[in-house]
C-alpha cells in the first residue's frame, strides 16, 4: 500500500531516443484511440444522423442548448448520481464491515477470500441476467419465493418503476462489493500492530480504536475504492442493458444508457455524443480529483 | 466476559454467513438452474429439489433437445470460438505493444512520460461509448465492422492501458541494483531486459495476460456495437437466449456456466494478483 500509481522517483540518466522508440507502438495505439475521441467531440457540434451519413452540418452549440433545456437530460443526470452515490456508499460500508469480520475469522479466510473472486470475474452482463432470473416478479422468482416464506408479498423488482433502481443497486453491490472487501482486507492486513497495542495498554475501547486508528489508516483504501467504484458506476451500462434498458418509464435511464438510445436507437449521433461528452467530463474530473487526493493521502 | 465473547463470535459468524450466502447464492442458483429440465425451470414457485439433467448443455453444444424434433445446429460453440479468437489475439497484440512501453515507463525518464502514462490511464475512466460510437463510424467507412481484426484493434482499449500500467509496476519492483550490476558487466539495455528483467517479471506477465484475457472475454459493449453476425461473442450469445421471441432460462444458465467456469479456473491461479490488477497496480496485495 505504500507504493502508488502516480509515483515520482529518482530519474535515470538520459537514454536518447530509446524510451520513445519503445513507447512508440503503444503511442500509435493511443492515437488510434484519441482520433475517435476527437471525432466524437466534433460530432457534438453537428447534426449528424446515422440515417443520413452524407449530410453532416455544423450546428455549433445547438445540441448542447437543446439538451440542457431537456428535462430528460436532467432526470438522467440526477439518476446517474443517485445510482453512483448509493452504490459507492453501500459498497464502502459493506466492504469495510465484511473485511473487518473476515480479518479475524478463525478459519477458512483463504477459501472465503477466493470465493469473493467469483462475482467479480463473471461478465457483468451475465451477472445481471442471472439476477434478472432471481428477481422475476411474482412467486416465480426465487427471491420473492424466499421473502414469501417470511410473509412478504411478491415485489415486481425490475418491472416496477419504484423498485427498478433499487434492484440495479442490489445487482451492482453484488458484483462489486467483493472488490471493496478485498481492498479493505489488504489494507487491514498490512496495518502496523504497535499503535493498537499502545492504545490497548491505555485502556482504549474498541470503538475508539476503530475511529481513531483503523479509519485514518484505511483512508487510502477508502479513496481508492471510491475512485474505482464512483467512476465505474457513473458510466454503468451493461447491467442496465441486460435488465431494464432504462425502463420502466425511464426509472433507470442513466446518462450512458440515454446516450445509447439517442445515438444508436434514434440515430441522433450528434445528440448522443453530447450526453457522452458530458458524462466523460464528469468521469474525468472525478478521476483526476480522486487520484490526486489519493497521492496526497499516501504522502501524508 | 466469556459469554459476551462467545456471543460476539456467533454474531460475527452469522454476519459472514449472511454475506457469503448473498455472494454465492445467485451463482449456485444458476448452476442448479442449468441442470433443470424445461418444465422445472419455469416452475412457480421455484423448485429446490429436482432431477438433474444435462438437457440444456446438450441443447446448446450439440443441438439435441428433448421433445423437440427439429434439431437446430446451435450457435453457441461458434460464439465461444469467436470469443476465444478475439480475446487471444487482443491479449497477444497488447502484450507485444505494451511490454516495451511498460518497461520504458518504469525504467527510463523522458519528456512527457507522466503525461503519456496518465493519458493511458484516463481511458480506463472514460465511458466506453465515447470512443466506440465514433469508432463505429470509422469502422463502417473502412469496412472493419464485424471483422476479427477490427475487434482486436478496438479491444486494445480494454487491455492495453491495463497491461501497461500493471506491468509497469512489476518492472518497477525489480531492484535497480540488479539491472545496474548487469549494465556494469557490459550488457546492453536489450541484454538486461531480455536476460534479467523479463525473467524476473514472469509471474507478473502471467497474471496480466490471464486478467486481460478475462476482461476481453467478459466484454459486451464493444462487440455489441462493433461486432455483428460473423464475430458475435459469447456475452451477446448468452443475452440472445432471453429475447422477445424466446425465453430459455435453462439454456441461458447452461451457457453462463460454460462461459464462466474456464475463466474462474484461470482467475483462481492468479488470485494473488487480482486486486493489484483491478486497481491498476495501486494496491500490491
Amino acid at each position: 500500500m505504500t507504493d502508488h500509481a502516480l509515483r515520482t522517483h529518482r530519474p535515470d540518466p538520459p537514454h536518447g531516443k530509446l524510451p520513445y522508440l519503445l513507447t512508440f507502438p503503444a503511442l500509435i495505439a493511443l492515437i488510434g484511440i484519441l482520433y475517435p475521441f476527437v471525432l466524437g467531440v466534433y460530432y457534438t457540434f453537428t447534426n449528424y444522423t446515422l440515417t443520413e451519413p452524407g449530410n453532416i452540418q455544423w450546428v455549433g452549440l445547438a445540441n448542447y442548448v437543446e439538451i440542457f433545456r431537456n428535462i430528460d437530460f436532467w432526470q438522467a443526470f440526477g439518476l446517474t448520481f443517485i445510482f453512483a452515490a448509493s452504490v459507492v456508499l453501500i459498497e464502502l460500508a459493506l466492504g469495510l464491515g465484511v473485511a473487518l469480520l473476515l480479518k479475524d475469522a478463525f478459519f477458512g479466510i483463504r477459501i472465503l477470500r477466493s470465493f469473493l473472486i467469483i462475482p467479480m470475474m463473471i461478465p457483468p452482463i451475465v451477472s445481471a441476467l442471472m439476477w434478472k432470473v432471481i428477481l422475476l416478479p411474482t412467486n416465480q422468482g426465487v427471491l420473492n419465493h424466499i421473502l414469501g416464506l417470511a410473509g412478504i408479498r411478491p415485489v415486481a423488482w425490475l418491472g416496477d418503476s419504484s423498485t427498478a433502481l433499487v434492484s440495479l443497486i442490489l445487482i451492482d453491490v453484488w458484483i462489486y462489493s467483493p472488490f471493496a472487501v478485498l481492498i479493505f482486507l489488504a489494507g487491514l492486513q498490512s496495518m502496523p500492530k504497535e499503535p493498537y497495542e499502545a492504545a490497548r495498554v491505555d485502556g482504549a475501547s474498541g470503538w475508539f480504536m476503530f475511529r481513531k486508528l483503523t479509519l485514518p489508516l484505511l483512508t487510502p483504501c477508502i479513496v481508492l475504492v471510491t475512485l474505482f467504484r464512483l467512476i465505474d458506476s457513473l458510466k454503468v451500462f451493461d447491467i442496465i442493458y441486460a435488465t431494464t434498458k432504462g425502463g420502466p418509464a425511464g426509472a433507470t435511464m442513466t446518462l450512458h444508457m440515454q446516450s445509447y438510445f439517442e445515438a444508436i436507437r434514434w440515430f441522433r449521433m450528434g445528440r448522443g455524443m453530447v450526453y457522452l461528452f458530458i458524462l466523460w467530463a464528469l468521469c474525468f474530473i472525478f478521476s483526476k480529483a480522486l487520484s490526486r487526493l489519493w497521492t496526497k493521502v499516501l504522502m501524508r | 466476559m466469556m459469554t459476551s465473547r462467545l456471543f460476539r463470535r456467533i454474531l460475527k459468524t452469522l454476519g459472514l454467513g449472511a454475506y457469503f450466502t448473498f455472494a454465492l447464492g445467485p451463482v449456485i442458483w444458476i448452476a442448479m438452474m442449468s441442470l433443470k429440465d424445461s418444465n422445472d425451470v419455469i416452475a412457480s414457485p421455484p423448485k429446490f429439489v429436482f432431477t438433474p439433467t444435462l438437457e440444456n448443455y446438450k441443447a446448446i453444444t450439440v443441438g439435441q433437445h428433448a421433445n423437440n424434433v427439429e434439431t437446430v445446429k446451435p450457435d453457441y460453440p461458434k460464439y465461444f470460438l469467436n470469443t476465444l479468437i478475439i480475446a487471444s489475439a487482443t491479449v497477444a497484440v497488447s502484450l507485444l505493444l505494451g511490454t516495451f512501453a511498460a518497461y520504458s515507463l518504469a525504467r527510463f525518464s523522458f519528456r512527457f512520460k507522466e503525461d503519456i502514462a496518465f493519458t493511458f490511464l484516463s481511458f480506463r475512466f472514460a465511458p466506453e461509448l465515447m470512443i466506440i460510437l465514433p469508432l463505429y463510424v470509422v469502422f463502417q467507412k473502412t469496412g472493419l465492422i464485424d471483422s476479427f481484426s477490427g475487434l482486436t484493434l478496438a479491444y486494445q482499449l480494454i487491455t492495453l492501458p491495463f497491461l501497461i500500467w500493471v506491468l509497469r509496476g512489476f518492472f518497477e519492483d525489480i531492484p535497480r541494483e540488479i539491472e545496474q550490476a548487469a549494465r556494469v558487466d557490459g550488457y546492453t539495455w536489450w541484454g538486461v531486459f531480455r536476460r534479467i528483467s523479463l525473467p524476473l517479471v514472469k509471474p507478473g506477465i502471467a497474471a496480466v495476460v490471464i486478467l486481460s484475457f478475462i476482461f476481453a472475454w467478459n466484454n459486451f459493449i464493444f462487440s455489441m456495437i462493433l461486432g455483428g453476425e460473423r464475430t458475435q461473442t459469447i456475452t451477446l450469445g448468452i443475452l440472445g437466449f432471453i429475447g422477445y421471441e424466446r425465453v430459455l432460462w435453462g439454456q441461458m444458465a447452461a451457457a453462463t456456466m460454460i462461459c464462466v467456469i474456464p475463466e474462474l479456473i484461470l482467475a483462481f491461479f492468479v488470485q494473488h494478483y487480482i486486486i493489484r490488477g483491478l486497481t491498476f497496480g495501486a494496491v500490491k496485495g
